[in-house]
């Protein structure tokens, strides 16, 4: 490009042509460097974020699974004695049941027995109030019946006592003893979601629970076909 | 032979802005330098957390699958987890157990001659009336239960006499 006849590199002064270079490469990486950093800086950043929620996750995962290798050969026992303790259902049969064998154990004799409606004692856990009224000649079996009630499953609270003296010298008493039933867990957490190991306070009540007397079941066994000698009988 | 310079002195730049041409390409050429190690620091770094990524990712599978082998035992954990945290509830229910054992300490200190009549339990205190022939098994049961020291706070409800059993005194125990 040429004014007045003249290249336009001729028209500028020799000083700036000098500095022209230096200034220019100076500047470009100046706008590179820039870039470069916000740019690479924040990828870095997001990927060592990722990489830290990988380790994060990794470490959950590797927690849980040493946690269940560690658990897997005890856990049998304390399930059942749990689901024993506070079963899925109304218990009110298993717990009725355990009362007789209790007031027999103790000499006593059951008078009445009877089995309100169950309510919602708190979030997810029912209740039901079963009223017991027993007979004996001595105090000392009653106390011993009624101290025995927080030693078997499914696990129950002793509400009021009433105890009379009768004319014949034997003692009667009235109470009200709650048994307690839950819905069991529906879904397990997300795999990558922590698990922790049973607390101490956890440990204490699982060896409680686990020291309570468990019901009886009777299991009928099927037996085979017989001869029929009368068809009709 | 000399060197002449033919090109007119005003096409020649100036000494100062010679040298400060030098400067800056030098500076030019640092600069370049540090452009190179910053984007290789920033793209090794890159490359290095990634890999790291990846192979994590790759272990985590790994584990998610041995986890997956061991749901029964995860499932059995959960719930007795969630049984034990349930009846830690119902333990914590206000009851008469800690009352009934108060009920035998009276029982073990009872004098001779001196009878229980009712007991009635509730969940903080223990109220009863006992029988005694006499004034003396009254005050020999009234002196262990001080002895004892083991009831917070006793109240005497009520003392009478009837003809056919003797003394009546109405006590509760705190």
């Amino acid at each position: 490009m040429k004014i007045f006849g003249r290249s336009i590199i001729r028209l500028i002064s020799p000083n700036i042509k000098v500095m022209a270079i230096p200034v220019a490469v100076l500047l470009v990486v100046a706008i590179l460097f820039i870039y470069l950093t916000k740019v690479g800086y924040s990828r870095v950043t997001k990927q060592i974020s990722e990489y830290k929620l990988a380790q994060k996750t990794e470490n959950i995962l590797s927690g849980k699974l040493g946690l269940l290798k560690k658990v897997e050969s005890e856990i049998a026992d304390d399930t059942d004695s749990t689901i024993l303790a506070l079963p899925d259902k109304n218990p009110a049969t298993w717990s009725i049941s355990q009362l007789r064998l209790k007031s027999i154990e103790n000499g006593l004799t059951m008078d009445s027995i009877n089995v309100a409606n169950s309510n919602s004692f708190e979030e997810n856990i029912n209740s039901i109030a079963i009223g017991v009224q027993i007979t004996g000649q001595e105090l000392a079996q009653i106390l011993s019946f009624l101290s025995s009630l927080p030693t078997f499953a499914p696990i129950s609270t002793t509400g009021e006592i009433q105890m009379e003296k009768g004319q014949d010298g034997g003692w009667a008493a009235n109470t009200e003893v709650s048994i307690y039933w839950s819905k069991l867990p529906p879904t397990l957490p997300a795999i990558d979601e922590t698990l922790n190991d049973l607390s101490n306070e956890e440990k204490t009540v699982l060896n409680k629970v686990s020291s309570l007397t468990k019901p009886t079941f009777t299991v009928l066994e099927p037996s085979g076909p017989k001869e029929r000698l009368t068809p009709f009988n | 032979m000399a060197r002449i310079n033919l090109l007119p002195q005003e096409l020649k730049p100036k000494g100062y802005v010679l040298k400060l041409s030098k400067t800056l390409n030098k500076l030019a050429l640092i600069s370049i330098a540090i452009l190179l190690a910053a984007a290789f620091v920033f793209l090794g770094s890159f490359i290095f957390f990634s890999q790291q990524t990846k192979a994590s990712l790759g272990r985590q599978e790994s584990l998610k699958s041995e986890i997956r082998a061991l749901e029964a035992t995860e499932q059995k954990l959960i719930l007795v987890k969630d049984r034990i945290q349930k009846i830690g509830k119902v333990l914590n229910v206000e009851n008469t157990t800690e009352e009934l054992g108060v009920l035998k300490q009276i029982v073990e200190i009872l004098p001779e001659g001196v009878s229980f009549n009712s007991v009635g339990i509730s969940d903080s205190s223990v109220e009863l009336e006992v029988t005694a022939p006499n004034l003396l098994s009254i005050g020999q049961f009234f002196l262990s239960i001080v002895n004892s020291q083991g009831f917070q706070k006793v109240t005497v409800t009520g003392f009478s006499y009837k003809l056919e059993t003797g003394y009546v005194v109405g006590l509760i125990f705190f």
